[in-house]
């Protein structure tokens, strides 16, 4: 492949084919690499490879989505580094907490400090078994010295609480799962 | 020394200031938008704090935001980088009031700074040159026909109610000057409601040079010299070099000592450029100031050897110039800086998306400040800029010769970037004979038949 640096076009644009040879080389490249899975968007070409699925194994599977460069930005890009070096005691990064289909989950909208209940000593505001309406209040995040009540978007029973009393929380952290109401 | 800083910015800038922390022993916090959860600035920093959706208003610049996750993370200071709120005089405030050192000017300096009516005549009674005016608005024909006599030919009239090239003229004589005093009026009247004008000495074909200086706590100040950055689109600069061609040891002397002088009356500290037009007999006027590390200081750092962004950190502590310094300024070289924006290098239409090769040149006296990497993704919301690529040589000629070499090995593929205008730039006569002004873009779009 010729890296023309000359040329102003995006590279993606200039292929948009793909033969046999090429998808027999991509199906060696997949075995050799013990890829799991593996997708390609390429002009009109979409191909999707997956392996039969053995164990389920620790480490992250090795899957690969390779798109043009035309794909809107919201597809997570390619072996994204993992996290940033070994601080202590930052904010816990918003990870994707694997959550089954049914929970909602309600994430917080500004960064500060997560309390539970109204004030020191009193009961929290909800606890996990509580039925909760759309718009009552859970916690509190405290951000400059303003205590800010986060309100339920949905109706529904409170399954678990995912942070803890005074915990430092970042934008879109979560902090409750909810089964919604049907 | 601070123990912690919160870099309350994103992109290169914040990397750069991480790379001063680091080199300091700083623990560094970085905050983030969603759009940038896989930036190199988050990737380095000890701590990372997501803060908002990727809309600046609710990310980078929602100081609520910002400070909240300067306390849970128990930071000393915040560097503000460039753009963004560096220069937002009411964040400062809010920084001191929450015991946070803002790594910057004090506020009020920094409002001074930013009345453009103000900072002119606080410079004019220091006796830094400014571009001659009138004071305030124009009560007619015959007071614009003494300004301009005054003044001297040509002169720019201008609304004071708005810009945009609206209410503007540019008279050359006075036979001219009743008729477009008189359009001028109309047209802002018409515009903005408000046919009020003022007048400026208009300046052909300025060069755009600024000085960059740097000031301790306790009022002492030092000049770093000149940079020249004439080559600008739409006021966006795309290049920039030091020292400039038109400026002599004795007018960089002069001019330095004037500015210390000044800063240090008006109780600047820490870093800031001073802008200035120069016209074509090599005089100098101030336009306005900049209270912020700038995107271009990397030339700078190059002729110089130091380390702004370092004694941002260590003046914010502290520190003394002397300390900081560890001496007179030499200046070696020559330093020419390109400023690749992910942008179609003719249309100039920004471009998003990610970058699947991405190969910076390297060699003797080449530096490349980016936070750009292959496979990253360009975000839409933020400014088109990917990378800053830096050369020095031992002169200008050497200069040109590297910079033209490494933009030919500085691969970027996914993405359209600026590399292919800037080779041809390196390659213009009229760059190279050091023919610079702020029109130089718009004759070299005409040599090279582009818009």
């Amino acid at each position: 492949m010729c890296l023309c640096y000359d040329d102003t076009r995006p590279l993606a644009g200039r292929f948009k084919r793909m033969n046999l040879k090429e998808i027999k080389e991509l199906i060696q490249l997949i075995k050799e690499e013990e890829i799991t899975e593996f997708e390609l968007e390429r002009g009109d070409v979409k191909l999707r490879i997956r392996r039969g699925a053995a164990e389920v194994s620790q480490g992250a599977d090795r899957i690969i989505a390779l798109h043009s460069a035309t794909v809107p930005v919201a597809q997570p890009p390619l072996a994204a580094p993992a996290g940033h070096g070994a601080g202590t005691a930052p904010p816990p990064a918003a990870q994707a907490v694997p959550a089954p289909e049914d929970l909602h989950i309600v994430r917080s909208p500004i960064v500060g400090t997560y309390y539970e209940s109204p004030s020191p000593g009193s009961p929290p505001f909800v606890k996990p078994g509580d039925v909760v309406e759309a718009g009552q209040v859970l916690c509190i995040v405290e951000a400059m010295k303003l205590m800010n009540e986060i309100e339920a978007d949905v109706a529904g029973e409170i399954v678990k609480s995912l942070v803890k009393n005074g915990q430092p929380i970042e934008y879109g952290q979560e902090l409750f799962a909810i089964r919604p109401k049907k | 020394m601070f123990k912690k800083i919160l870099i309350a910015n994103r992109g290169e800038i914040a990397l750069r200031v991480i790379c001063a922390c680091k080199e300091l022993g700083i623990r560094t916090v970085a905050i983030y938008s969603d759009a940038d959860r896989n930036s190199l600035h988050v990737r380095f920093a000890d701590e990372a704090i997501c803060i908002g959706p990727p809309q600046l208003a609710q990310s980078y610049l929602n100081i609520p935001a910002v400070i909240s996750a300067a306390e849970i993370a128990n930071v000393d200071a915040i560097h503000p980088g460039y753009g963004l709120l560096s220069e937002n005089a009411n964040f400062a405030e809010v920084c001191e009031t929450c015991h946070l050192k803002f790594i910057g000017p004090p506020p009020e300096v920094t409002r001074l700074m930013g009345e453009k009516e103000k900072a002119r005549a606080a410079m004019k009674k220091a006796g830094v040159p400014i571009l001659p005016g009138s004071d305030g608005v124009l009560g007619g024909e015959g007071e614009a026909l003494e300004w301009a006599r005054t003044v001297g030919f040509p002169v720019i009239i201008k609304a004071s109610a708005g810009g945009g090239g609206r209410g503007m003229r540019i008279v050359r004589s006075e036979q001219e000057l009743p008729g477009l005093f008189n359009a001028a009026q109309s047209e802002a009247a018409a515009a903005f409601g408000n046919g009020d004008l003022y007048m400026e000495k208009y300046v052909e074909h300025p060069r755009h040079i600024e000085f960059q200086v740097l000031a301790d706590q306790y009022g002492t100040v030092a000049s770093l010299g000149e940079r020249e950055c004439s080559i600008q689109r739409r006021h966006q600069k795309l290049l920039e070099e030091s020292p400039s061609t038109q400026v002599t040891p004795e007018l960089r002397e002069e001019i330095g000592q004037v500015l210390c002088k000044t800063l240090s009356d008006i109780g600047y500290v820490n870093a800031g450029t001073i802008e200035f037009l120069m016209d074509q007999d090599q005089r100098l006027y101030f336009i306005e100031m900049n209270t912020r590390i700038q995107v271009e200081h990397p030339v700078t750092e190059m002729v110089t050897d130091v380390d702004l962004v370092k004694s941002q950190i260590l003046l914010a502590a502290g520190e003394t110039l002397e300390n900081v310094l560890h001496g007179p300024i030499v200046h070696r070289g020559h330093a020419i800086e390109c400023r690749i924006n992910a942008e179609h290098p003719e249309k100039f239409t920004p471009s998003a998306g990610k970058i699947t090769t991405f190969h910076p040149p390297g060699g003797t006296g080449v530096r490349v400040d980016t936070a750009a990497y292959a496979e990253g993704t360009i975000p839409p919301y933020y400014d088109s800029l990917i990378a800053k690529l830096i050369v020095r040589g031992k002169d200008r000629e050497e200069a040109i010769s590297r910079m033209s070499r490494a933009l030919g090995m500085f691969i970027v593929e996914g993405v359209y970037t600026t590399i292919p205008l800037h080779r041809k730039i390196l390659a213009d006569e009229e760059f190279r004979a050091g023919h610079t002004d702020t029109s130089f873009i718009e004759r070299f779009f005409a040599r090279n038949g582009k818009g």
